[in-house]
């Protein structure tokens, strides 16, 4: 069909092409008759009866809300001249919007829609690509399917490849009694090709029969590229929300996820989210995720990183994974990703903050609960006495593995970590195998939650807590000229009695008399010396270096190691 | 390096030495200490104030204000103490002496020149022979 339209109505040629072909254009306007075709898209494709490889057609649409199914035709393609003030709109009528032509040959390249906004409230596709190997490109397009009881996909691709490029498709659905399994946004169920970038996709499903998808291939040859998209999928019912299902048994280069931005969210009552559902009758998809970001909103029941069937694996590169939920399944999942909450690695500087600095202590704690614990990392404690905690409040929803790091901060007191002391709830006692762990004056310990047995672990400590095994106090001094310590610890000072004569002073008192202290010397000179150790006092241990007449003597050195409890 | 000498309420002196390595200051340490010696004056003084030999310890007095000093009578003491004590040891070694020689030991010589030896060693071995 000729046509003069183009230059009578000022008509701009598309971007990137040589023009349009006045012979091969073809004008839709809704009103008047002065150039234009006609007054449907439909009418002006069925008047197009020669279009081939070799003489392509374009379709210039312009503002209006158009009213029809759309059935094209190979080599016609769709160009909307209208703008977001003054829109081209194509309602579907009765059943799916587009429906995309059955091509029999690859060489035979389909066609281009651009600019249009597609709005659907019928239980039908709005895309429908049944059958043949043509390749369709959506480039711009605004899909809008907002329908109650759909039984439906946004687009049901069964054949070819089909392009998505800067598209909006909004999937709005608010029950549903039609029984379907599921409801996708892409349903692509036999060998094909889908590309979809730089697109806003939502699913809005309330009340759900089935499963929501944002893809769900359902074929073994289904290739697919999905790369800088933002994905968005919300379903209200005891449904899963799901971004990925495959059951393609493609390699990982032909099933690519890049710079997507996914996030699911399943507030109703027992509702789930899933990432990815790889699960092919072949035991042999992949699926390469590299650089994309995948969040959970509210989530009422499970939240699945993933599920891999066995055979079928996902690779995961560089993603930020925003949930601590394990994969789930027997298949591969091998995750690199700088910021996945299960396999962190971190290069650089590692920084703990979230201190928390409660009232003193002042008495012994049991169930301790200071205002703030649920959201800190380091407590710093002070007391005005040495006193007990027999258990730490453990906050069930971020127990499990919770790593929690206690100061002593006080110079002279001690804290006692009781264990499994009866005075404190059973969740929140500490595990010490047995034995108390008295954190000294100054020193730290570090916690851990083991969630199997629901009980504080200490994993890490600046110093031995009063274990029975350990030495507790030592000291070597001279004994000849002025008295000098060479070293020491848990020492506070020496006092100098007399000949062979020595008072030590500990910084920690042990808890009574009835510690092991064991005094010896160095001195080459003499042989006939002894040490005998008496008068040992919580505080202090008087020790003694007689000759065999009983004379006070002074060796070269004196040592001193005591073994008790504190 | 300062140092605390406590006097005694005999007039011997004990002389605390603060450990380097406590976590309590030496204020604090020196308070630990000094509950063994409630009521007893003292002073913080360096350790250069002391007498720089232990040779004489037990003859240490002092009494505050005044420092640490070796008390001729106390030494005098000493001395006669450690005479009797050498005495004492030297009349172990010679009843030691005679009983080897009455032995049939076949180490006796052996044992006797030991004898002999710390014997020798005692400065006042020969007055008490």
């Amino acid at each position: 069909m000729p046509n003069l339209a183009i230059g009578i109505l000022g008509v701009s040629p598309p971007p990137g092409g040589g023009g349009f072909d006045p012979d091969n254009t073809v004008i839709v306007a809704k009103g008047g008759t002065g150039g234009v075709d006609s007054n449907t898209i439909q009418g002006a494709i069925d008047s197009i009866t020669d279009a081939s490889a070799a003489k392509p057609y374009t379709v210039l649409v312009f503002p209006g809300t158009y009213i029809e199914d759309l059935m094209l035709q190979p080599f016609v393609s769709l160009y909307g001249l209208g703008d977001t003030l003054y829109p081209v709109q194509v309602v579907a009528a009765a059943g799916a919007a587009i429906t995309l032509p059955n091509v029999a040959a690859v060489a035979d390249a389909g066609l281009t829609i651009k600019g249009i906004t597609f709005i659907s409230a019928q239980d039908a596709p709005m895309v429908n690509l049944p059958a043949g190997m043509g390749s369709f490109f959506f480039r711009n397009c605004m899909f809008l399917h907002s329908v109650d009881n759909l039984a439906q996909n946004l687009v049901e691709q069964a054949a070819g490849e089909l392009f998505f490029d800067g598209c909006e498709l909004l999937y709005n659905m608010d029950g549903n009694t039609g029984g379907a399994s599921e409801h996708n946004v892409f349903s692509v169920t036999a060998e094909a090709d889908l590309s979809v970038k730089n697109c806003r996709l939502s699913a809005n499903i309330e009340d759900p029969t089935g499963t929501v998808n944002i893809i769900h291939a359902a074929n073994a040859a289904i290739s697919i590229s999905f790369d800088n998209n933002i994905c968005r999928s919300y379903t209200s019912g005891a449904r899963t929300c799901l971004f990925v299902f495959t059951e393609s048994t493609l390699s990982g280069d032909e099933q690519k996820f890049t710079g997507n931005y996914v996030e699911l969210s399943a507030p109703g009552f027992a509702g789930q989210a899933t990432t990815y559902l790889i699960d092919s009758g072949g035991n042999n998809s992949e699926v390469r995720s590299v650089h994309n970001v995948y969040e959970y909103g509210t989530v009422a029941g499970t939240e699945n990183l993933v599920i891999v069937a066995n055979g079928d694996a996902l690779y995961s590169r560089l993603d930020y994974w925003g949930t601590n939920a394990d994969p789930i399944g027997l298949g591969t999942f091998e995750n690199t990703s700088m910021w996945d909450p299960d396999n962190m690695e971190l290069a650089g500087r590692q920084n703990w903050t979230g201190v928390l600095t409660p009232a003193q202590i002042t008495a012994n704690q049991n169930n301790y609960n200071p205002t703030g614990l649920d959201n800190a990392a380091i407590m710093h404690l002070d007391s005005n006495g040495s006193y007990n905690i027999t258990g730490i409040t453990a906050p069930p929803q971020h127990a499990e593995g919770r790593i929690l790091v206690i100061y002593n901060t006080n110079q002279d007191k001690r804290i006692t970590l009781m264990d499994q002391d009866g005075a404190s709830l059973a969740a929140n006692r500490f595990a010490l195998g047995g034995k108390d762990f008295v954190i000294e004056a100054g020193q730290c310990v570090i916690l851990q939650y083991d969630d199997v047995n629901n009980n504080w672990r200490i994993i890490g400590s600046s110093h031995t807590g009063g274990g029975e095994s350990i030495i507790k106090g030592w000291i070597q001094f001279s004994g000849q000229g002025i008295v000098a310590i060479q070293d020491s610890y848990n020492v506070s000072s020496i006092a100098d009695n007399g000949a062979g004569n020595y008072t030590v002073f500990w910084d920690t008192d042990f808890a009574n008399n009835d510690y092991a202290c064991v005094t010896t010397y160095h001195d080459n000179s003499i042989l006939d010396v002894w040490t005998p150790t008496s008068l040992l006092a919580a505080a202090s241990a008087q020790v003694f270096c007689w000759r065999s007449t009983l004379v006070g003597y002074d060796p070269d050195f004196y040592s001193v190691m005591a073994i008790g409890d504190q | 390096m300062k140092c605390r000498v406590v006097y005694k309420p005999d007039g011997t002196v004990a002389v605390i030495h603060y450990a380097p390595k406590s976590r309590l200051s030496y204020e604090d340490a020196m308070a630990r200490a000094m509950k063994q010696f409630p009521g007893c004056d003292f002073d913080d003084i360096d350790t250069s104030e002391l007498p720089q030999t232990r040779a004489d310890r037990n003859a240490w007095r002092g009494e505050k204000g005044v420092g640490v000093r070796v008390d001729a009578g106390a030494k005098a003491a000493q001395d006669a103490e450690k005479r009797v004590a050498q005495k004492l040891e030297a009349y172990k070694l010679r009843a030691a002496r005679t009983e080897v020689e009455a032995s049939a030991d076949p180490d006796r010589q052996t044992i006797l020149d030991k004898i002999d030896a710390q014997l020798a060693e005692l400065p006042q071995v020969d007055r008490v022979r």
